[in-house]
Parts: structure tokens; sequence; C-alpha cells
């Protein structure tokens, strides 16, 4: 029998190329994504490994939720500056210093605007460490800060932007006002000229504190221990010198923590890519069992021979599925290589944008092929087993019978079964979003995977009235191939389905995503016109919308007498039932000068009686409270824990979602404030458009930050959001490229199988250009087939998102349906391309040969 | 009806033409004249049409006969614009074929001439009236409703016309493929082993049929054939042996042929 599979997998290499192609496509963008990831967290993390500094031990505060002393690992609290001379006085410490070190350092260019619009790598700003032994700078020219106005600026960026020792720049520092440096001296982190890419601006340590606000604290306390010491001894003859407030760690476990958060970064990162990668593959499998499917088909006879020869079922089974293993060993293991090269593709191309990537040896690790190797064989073999069950199954008497082309009719046990899947997939989906649990995303997955599932196995009931009724148009102006199109589309409607079934599953993902975004635009949109009374929005600009807003400037722009009321609103973490989760801030005086709230029960004007908070509906229901409820809440900034009385429960919409506390309790439980928006409203009098002139002039003192209106803030919400967007449809068009091969297939094999009656419509007068029409507009068909499938599996996914999210403040579903054309479009142009080469090969037919066929 | 008792002979092109006829033979609807078709090379090549002449005139049944490997089919290919010639001429009314463009030859097949193969050949995804007026409609046209009701009703098909190929016994399929080559009215129908799939019944009754559409319809057909019977119906049956015509024989009978072909065989 081997003889045999291999004899089968070389008769039909053309066909079965094709097939492997899907499985090469999904399995190199497998390898492409560890090989990236990989190759970039072993950089990040040699970085980080290789930089040796005499710091034996740390000492800081106890993590805090959602703190921004974060680096890559978890925040913790600062400790105050006094602590140092404890640490200093502990028997064994040979050296200690104090760092501040927190991101927010926004670097300007000669014309006084940032180098970076943000969303790029972290800007750092920290204090210059005087001891060599702790400190993991090294100066490469130039001398370190001394002057108040001295900075030091890591080497990677000052190659970048040309900046050399004694040139004078321009900083805004917590969002606050521009601030002129002299560039004392150029530093590399270790031998490395930068810490994984990021900016680094080194102030004298006072100067570093002022600017970010920690006067008085430090972030961490670096200490070294004498020879002989181990990093364990040194952090337990520290640790009982502390009060409770502080921890002391070992450096090993402190790069550690940081080295994990960079990994689970990444991890992230690679689950995300993965997911689309395993979309794609899931895509692939659909090739896998139509190919197959249509292949055995076509060889009847010849299984039907080898079991008149007395060949077992097992052996016809056994020797289909020799095949796919065969067929998926060779495709994954091109996929793999392919993947190298497409990693090192991607990583030029995201290189080459933004502000780079650090070097990154991408190469592939034995962990990528085995994966890579296991997961396109393992896909490719599986999705064989139906079609081998079916090869099994030909009965030895079909040998002399003709092959019937005839369609079989969905069984009712298909049906039921569909059914019941698609059910179950519904119901994982329902669960996954609704239901909170641990496994959310796996609910999700599974029950998606289900839905797929099912629907593929009922959409041949679909094929006939979807495209026979897209057809009538194509057989009324198309004349006679077009009719003939339409009647090739259903003729075979299990394979129709399947081919389209996997462009449903592209389509939808695309659909089910532009659903979310269209909704999230008009909920902003909705919520901007009910809720918001503000004229001006000022935050940081850029799409990214990082860094902060220093306090000062909420000030400076109340002073213009342009603006009637200027308030700011603050956020920071609490945690609630010891789950972390976000608070703002807003003044109970004017804040419904800025906005209203949508109120459920409650008073909206008892924001400013003591210890009361506010929250949303979801979150009310979530909890069963009512308003009178009293809940605890710790304030980790402080470790305060506070009976806060529910004085009102609004509706959530996009704006205004979450917890809500008084300016007042803020500025006592927030030591360190994070403004994250100003709002503003014009004196009256003032035109909208002098007022914005105004405000854009005041601006200019604070370069990071940026003015918006209603308008501006929507279509930057939806500009955001359509990079998004785009950013995911990018990852998604491999599965509906692979979709696209899988149509190219289909109509190849269709063709091959169709020859005599090609051969005779040829014979009696079809010319060439009809042929090719005849067999476009089949494939436009199936490809609509899939485009209406996806577009319906897709609005009902993406509706139930949209419902699952309601708790953000997405209330409003949209259907975007001017992208609904575009998709539609993009439909018919799939079906184009996919038909060249399918039609080209059906018009060149010899017309002889093929009436000859048997 | 023709002549049954004219000899008709092999028209070389510029000599003896019939002298009623103007000089380029116009009750020709189509000939062969001096064909060689030559598949393969060198060492390898077969000569399969070894310089054959040969006319069909208009409203004449022609049988050709002639043991495998004579060249019957390919003459059959090469006469319907399936197939092209090595050297000589197939004309088709005035048209010489290897004039023409692959698109030509296609409207050609389409309008002017009508297929009738040994296996049925209809599109299995159309209805028997679908596939009857698929020659019109793919170019566009519609069919005469005369003619096709006229058609339908001598092929007997009316009570048929919604059904399926896979829901039709052969006959029916091969009267369906005949009504289709019928129903367009062409220059000239090709019928390849027409009755080689048909039990001897459906094979009499089809050949009923062409018969009358030459005596009623003044239609041409050229028909290849092994059966002694079927031959026997058409108005003249030409023999054909290594590619070149051996024999030409006007009002066959089924004895007739018989004994030729025992000669033949000697």
């Amino acid at each position: 029998m081997a003889k045999a599979t291999i004899a089968g997998l070389l008769t039909h290499k053309l066909r079965l190329a094709l097939t492997a192609f899907a499985i090469v496509l999904g399995v190199a963008f497998v390898s492409a994504t560890l090989t990236l990831s990989n190759g970039l967290q072993t950089t990040f993390d040699n970085i980080f490994n290789t930089t040796p500094t005499g710091v034996a031990a740390v000492v800081r505060g106890h993590i805090e939720p959602g703190g921004q002393n974060g680096g890559f690992g978890d925040a913790h609290r600062p400790v105050p500056s006094s602590l140092l001379a404890t640490v200093q006085q502990v028997d064994g410490v040979t050296a200690a210093e104090g760092v501040v070190f927190r991101a927010g350092a926004a670097l300007l260019d000669k014309s006084g605007k940032p180098y970076s619009s943000g969303g790029g790598p972290p800007e750092f700003a920290t204090n210059w460490i005087l001891s060599s032994t702790l400190s993991p700078y090294r100066i490469r020219s130039g001398s370190p800060p001394t002057q108040a106005t001295d900075v030091v600026i890591d080497a990677a960026t000052a190659s970048a932007h040309g900046i050399t020792v004694g040139q004078r720049i321009q900083y805004v520092i917590n969002g606050g006002a521009i601030q002129t440096f002299t560039v004392s001296g150029i530093a590399g982190y270790g031998q490395s000229d930068s810490l994984a890419g990021a900016t680094i601006s080194l102030f004298r340590l006072d100067v570093a504190q002022q600017a970010l606000g920690l006067q008085g604290k430090f972030d961490q306390i670096d200490a070294a221990g004498g020879s002989g010491l181990s990093q364990s001894d040194l952090r337990d003859r520290i640790a009982p010198h502390l009060p409770s407030y502080a921890e002391a760690a070992t450096e090993a476990d402190a790069i550690g923590q940081q080295v994990a958060g960079i990994d689970s970064f990444f991890g992230i990162l690679r689950t995300i890519l993965l997911v689309f990668a395993l979309v794609a593959l899931f895509v692939g499998s659909y090739i896998i069992i139509n190919t197959f499917s249509i292949l055995i088909a076509q060889r009847t006879r010849e299984l039907a021979l080898l079991r008149a020869l007395g060949a077992t079922r097992g052996q016809v089974f056994r020797m289909v599925l020799a095949e796919a293993l065969l067929t998926g060993i060779v495709a994954s293991a091109i996929g793999v290589v392919a993947g190298l090269f497409l990693a090192h593709g991607l990583y030029s191309l995201v290189s080459s944008v933004g502000n780079g990537l650090p070097k990154a040896d991408l190469v592939l690790q034995p962990s990528t092929v085995i994966i890579g190797m296991v997961l396109g064989t393992l896909i490719t073999v599986v999705a064989s087993i139906l079609p081998a069950r079916k090869a099994s199954r030909v009965s030895p008497v079909e040998a002399i019978r003709d092959a019937a082309d005839a369609a079989q009719p969905l069984g009712t046990r298909r049906i039921i079964v569909g059914v019941a899947v698609s059910i179950l997939g519904v119901i994982g989906i329902a669960l996954g979003l609704f239901a909170g649990t641990s496994v959310a995303f796996q609910l999700l997955g599974l029950g998606a995977l289900l839905l797929y599932l099912g629907v593929s196995s009922l959409a041949p009931l679909t094929v006939v009235p979807i495209a026979g009724f897209l057809g009538a148009p194509i057989a009324r102006f198309r004349g006679t191939p077009g009719k003939l199109a339409r009647t090739n589309a259903i003729r075979a409607p299990r394979r129709a389905a399947a081919t389209a079934a996997a462009l449903m599953i592209g389509v939808s993902l695309v659909v089910g995503i532009a659903v979310l975004t269209e909704s999230a635009k008009a909920s902003t949109q909705v919520a901007l016109q009910q809720a918001v009374k503000a004229d001006y929005m000022v935050f940081p600009g850029g799409a990214s919308g990082q860094g902060a807003i220093s306090p000062m400037t909420t000030a400076a722009l109340a002073k213009d007498p342009h603006f009637s009321a200027v308030d700011d609103l603050k956020q920071g973490t609490i945690l609630i039932n010891a789950a972390s989760t976000s608070v703002f801030s807003a003044n109970p005086a004017d804040y419904q000068d800025f906005f209203t709230l949508d109120v459920a029960s409650g008073n909206p004007n008892s924001l400013g009686q003591g210890d009361t908070i506010f929250l949303d509906e979801t979150l009310a229901s979530n909890h069963g409270w009512r308003v009178g409820d009293t809940i605890d809440v710790n304030f980790p900034q402080t470790g305060a824990t506070v009976k806060e009385r529910i004085g009102c429960i609004f509706n959530p919409n996009a704006i205004t979602t979450g917890y809500m506390i008084s300016s007042q309790q803020y500025a006592m439980y927030f030591p360190e404030a994070q403004t994250f928006i100003i709002l503003l409203r014009a004196t009256p009098g003032v035109s909208h458009d002098a007022g914005l002139a105004a405000l854009n002039k005041d601006l200019a003192a604070f370069p990071t930050l940026k003015a918006y209106d209603q308008a501006s803030f929507l279509a930057l919400q939806s500009q955001s959001l359509d990079q998004l967007t785009q950013a995911i449809d990018i990852f998604l068009i491999m599965a509906i490229v692979i979709a696209a091969l899988g149509i190219v297939n289909t109509l190849a094999l269709s063709i091959i199988e169709r020859t005599r009656e090609l051969g005779l419509l040829r014979a009696i007068g079809l010319t060439r250009r009809q042929t090719r029409t005849m067999v476009r507009w089949e494939s436009v068909l199936i490809a609509f087939l899939g485009l209406i499938l996806g577009v319906v599996v897709g609005i009902a996914l993406g509706v139930a998102v949209v419902r699952a999210l309601a708790f953000t403040g997405l209330g409003h579903i949209a259907i975007p349906f001017v992208s609904l054309l575009w998709y539609a479009v993009g439909a018919l142009v799939i079906g184009l391309l996919a038909a060249i080469l399918p039609a080209r090969r059906a018009a060149r037919l010899n017309v002889l040969e093929a009436i000859s066929t048997e | 009806m023709p002549d049954n008792t004219e000899a008709v002979t092999t028209p070389p092109l510029a000599a003896s033409t019939p002298p009623s006829a103007s000089p380029v033979a116009p009750d020709f609807v189509a000939r062969a004249v001096d064909a060689v078709k030559v598949y393969g090379k060198g060492d390898a090549a077969v000569t399969a049409l070894n310089g054959i002449s040969v006319a069909f005139k208009r409203s004449q049944f022609t049988a050709i006969m002639g043991p495998s490997g004579s060249g019957k089919s390919t003459l059959l290919h090469c006469l319907a614009g399936l197939d092209s010639v090595t050297s000589g001429k197939i004309i088709i009314g005035d048209t010489e074929l290897g004039t023409l463009s692959e698109k030509q030859l296609t409207l050609l097949r389409r309008d002017k001439v009508g297929f009738i193969f040994q296996a049925y050949n209809l599109v299995p995804t159309l209805s028997a009236a679908d596939n009857i007026v698929l020659p019109l409609a793919i170019a566009g046209r519609k069919p005469d409703p005369a003619t096709l009701n006229d058609v339908i009703t001598t092929m007997r098909l009316a009570d048929r016309l919604t059904h399926r190929p896979a829901e039709l016994s052969g006959g029916q399929q091969q009267r369906v493929a005949a009504a289709r080559a019928f129903v367009s009215r062409p220059d000239i129908i090709f019928a390849d082993e027409p009755t080689g799939n048909l039990d001897s019944r459906s094979g009499a009754e089809l050949l009923g049929f062409l018969r009358n559409a030459v005596d009623n319809g003044q239609q041409t057909i050229v028909m290849v054939t092994h059966d002694l019977g079927a031959a026997s119906r058409a108005d003249r049956v030409v023999f054909l042996a290594d590619g070149k015509v051996v024999l030409e024989m006007a009002d066959p009978t089924s004895d007739a042929i018989l004994e030729y072909m025992k000669t033949l065989g000697n």
C-alpha cells in the first residue's frame, strides 16, 4: 500500500501542491510569530541579564496595583528618602543610593515639538547614580549632571537625534511646562547604547525628584554589600531594619521580576499573533478537507479497483491518511522555514516604521520547529479523517460503475448535528462573554470554533437559495455562460459550501471587528452629544494618549478669561474585594458644568458628601449594590480602607464608567495624583473658534498636550479605532488569502472533473471568452456565498461582543454598512482573482481530448 | 430526395465538376480535399488521414465505415472543426477551416454544425429543454418556436423537457442530443457512433429520426458507425481504410455492406 500512497501523491502533485500551500502559509505564520517574539524577548531579557552592577539588594515599597512606578514588572510604592539612612547603616551594606525612575520625560525637538508622538518606546526620567558600583550607566562622553540644568542622555537617543554634549535641549516632564537643560554627558546602559530602545534622561537626584513629583521619595533604594555577602545574605540583613511599608529583595529577584514582566508582555503579544495564525491554519484545514474530498471523489474508480483487488477498508483509510501525513510533514517543513524569512521581513517592516526595534537574533529555535511541524501535520491529518473515511467506504462495485456526479442531499443526521454543534458554539461564546469566568477567552475561542464548524456543516443548505438568488442577475446579464456559472455553483452544494465556509471565517472576523469599531464610535458620539457639556478637552496628544498632565496646567488655563469654567479629572486604582479597578475623581462643585451623569438612582449632587462613591449600573447590578449601601474601598497609595456610601448609580456610557469619587477624597487618598483630562467651557460671548484658538495658544507652553473639541475628540477616537482595526485586518488577510486559494483549488479540481462537459460546450460553440466568463462568475458566486455567511456570522459575533462590553459604555450597536459595501467589492475581487488560473485552464482545454475523456 | 443512382465520386476541386453546378460545387455542404492528418513526429508519426478527398451533398445522409484505425473519427473531427488537418483543405459551405482563428472556428461550430456523440454528452446540470436550446442560448439567440416545437414533437420529448439528463434513459438522452443538433438547423450534423451506446430498439428509433430529418427536413448528416444496420439507413456509405476512401456505395443494403466488409477483411 505504501507504493500506492506514493504513486497517488505523485499523480496529483499539482492539486496537492495547492493544498499544501494552505498549510505552508498557516505554518509560516506560526513559525514567524514564534521566531520574531522569541528573538525580541531574548534581546530584551539579555539587556537586563547581561548588564552587571554591584547592586545586591533593593529596598522598595510593597506592590501597588495600578501604580506608575512600573518599569517592566509590577509597580511598587515609593519609600520616603529618610529610609536611605536606615539602609546605609545596616551592617554589611557598603553602598546605598535612592533611585527615582519613571516614564514621562518628553524630549522636544528644535521646533519645540515632542520627538515621540507617544506610542513609541517609553521615555524615562531618572537620577544619576553617583556610586559606580551601583550605577548601570557609563559615561561615554562629557560628564555626569552636577548642575540643576544638567542632563545626561542615553547614547542611542543621542545618536538618533544628533544630540551632542553641551547642547541645550528642552523637555516636558510629567506633562508640565517646557524646561530647558544642557546636555552634560552621554551615557551607555552598561555596554548597550540604550535600555531596550527606551529613551533615558538622567538628572541630578533632587532635579529628578522635583520633576517627577517625588520630592522626599525614592522609587527604590539600591544597595551593595561587602565581599563574601551573597545577595540573599544582604537582603536578610536589611529586612529586619525596615518599617512595615517597605520590603527588601535581592537584585536577582528584582531583575527576575522585570524580565518576567517583559516575558509576559511578549507572551501576550505571542498569544495574540498565534490566535491569528491558528485562525489561518483552521481555514487551511477547510481547504484540506475539501481538496481531499474532491480528489477522493475523482479517484473513486481507482479506490474501488484497489478494494476489488482485495485491499481492506482499513488499508484504504490508512492510505489516505498516509498521504495526508506526508503532505502535512512536507508542507509544515516548508512553512517553518518560510516563517523564518517572514519573521525577518516583519522585523524589517516594523523596524522601518516608528522608533525601530533593538537588534534581535531571529533564528529558528527547536521549539518553533517542533510546534510548527506538529501543528501543521496534525491539522492536515485530522482534516483528512473525514475524506479518508469516505474513501474507505467506496464499494468495489464502483470500479465498474460510472462515477456519479450527483450531489447527495444533506442527511437529517448531519442537520441535527450541525444545529447542535452551532448551539453548543453559541453557548460557549455566551459563557465566554457573559459568565465572567477565568477561562473566558478559552470558552470564547472554543465557542467560535464550534459555531464555525456547525455553520459550515449547515452551509450546504444555504448554497441553493443564496447562490440561486445571487446568480439570477448574473444569468440575466451574462447570458448562457452566466446561467451555467450559476448551475455550476450550486451543483455540488457541499463542495461550494466548504469552499465558501473557509472564506466565511476570515470575513466574519473582519465584520465582527468592524461592528465592534462602529459601535464604539457610535457610543462615543452619543455619549458626547448627550452627556458632555464641556466645550473643549485637553489631554496628551497622539493616538495613544500616553503621558501625564501636570496640575499646574489646569491652574494656568483657569487664568484665561476665554473660559468660564476649567477643571480636571483625575484617575487612580482602588481595590474592591481585593480586586483592583480604576476610579476617577471630579470636583463636586462644578463637574456637572462639564458632563452630566445618566442617573439610574440616587442623587448626583451628593458627590461632595464625605466618603461618598458613585458607580455605574453594571457594577451595581453585578455586586447587587443599591444607593445607600456601604462598601469597603481600599486606596493602595495610602493603604487606607474606607467605608464608602453609594450616593448615586449612573448608566455607563462611552465617557463615564466605573467608580467616581470627589476630588477632595482623591487628594486625601492619592498623594501621587494622575490627571488624565482637563475640561473647559468657553465664557459666554466667546465663540467656539475663538475659544479654541485661545486654548491652543495657551497650550504652546505645554507641547505634550493637545486641545480637542467634541468633533476632533470623536475624530481622534475614530482614528485610533480605525488604526487598531486595520492592524487586526492585516493579520486576518492571511486567513482570507488561504480561503481564496481554496476557491482556486475547488475550481481547478471541478474543471478537471468537468473536462468532458467543458469539451462538449466548446464543441457546440461556447467560445473561450464565454468559458472564462462561466468559470469567473462561478468563482464570484462562491466568494459571495462566503461573504454572506461571513457577514451574518460576523454581525452576530460583533453584536454579542458589543453586548458583553456594555459595561465599558458600549451602549450602541452600529452596523458598518459602508464597510460592508467595501467587503462586497472585496469579495468580487477575490472571486475574480481566484478564477484567473482555473478560467484560463478551462478555456485552453483541448476540445477533442476533452470530449473523448472517460 | 437525393438521386440515388448518381455515382457520387470525390470531386477533384479544379477538374470535373457537375455540369449543372457553378464552378465551386455549391451543392456540397462539406468537403475534405487531399486532407492529410499526421499525429506525432519522426519515427512515432502516425498517419491518420492519408490525402483523403470526400464531399457531402446537401440533404444527404452519409455513413462512414471502416476498420479501427482507418481514420473515420479523425475525418469526422477534422470535418467538424474540432481538429485541424496537417495538409489539404476542409471546407464547410464556402469556408476553408484552415484560414479560421480559434474563435471563428468556435463560432462556425456553433452556427453551422451540429453534433451527436456516442456518449450523449449532455450538460448534467441543465434540464432536457435547456440542453436542447443550448447552442442557440450560447449564441444569445432565441429558438424559433415552431422549429423547437416541431423537433420536440418529432423526438417525442414533450413530457421529458424538465428532466435532468440523469433522470432520462439512454435512448431519451440521445434523442435530447439529437434534438439539440436539429433545433438550430445547422448546415450539417456530425454523428459519431450515435447508436453505439443504445439498445437495438432505441438505436433503430434514433436512426428513424435521422432518416426523417434528411427526408423531410433537408438536413445533411454525416455519421460514423460500425453498425451494418445503421449504415444501411444512409443514402451512401463511404468506406475508409488506412486514411483513404476505398469505396463509396450508394443506396447501401446490409447485405451489400456485409459482402464488401468481408472482402476488406481479406
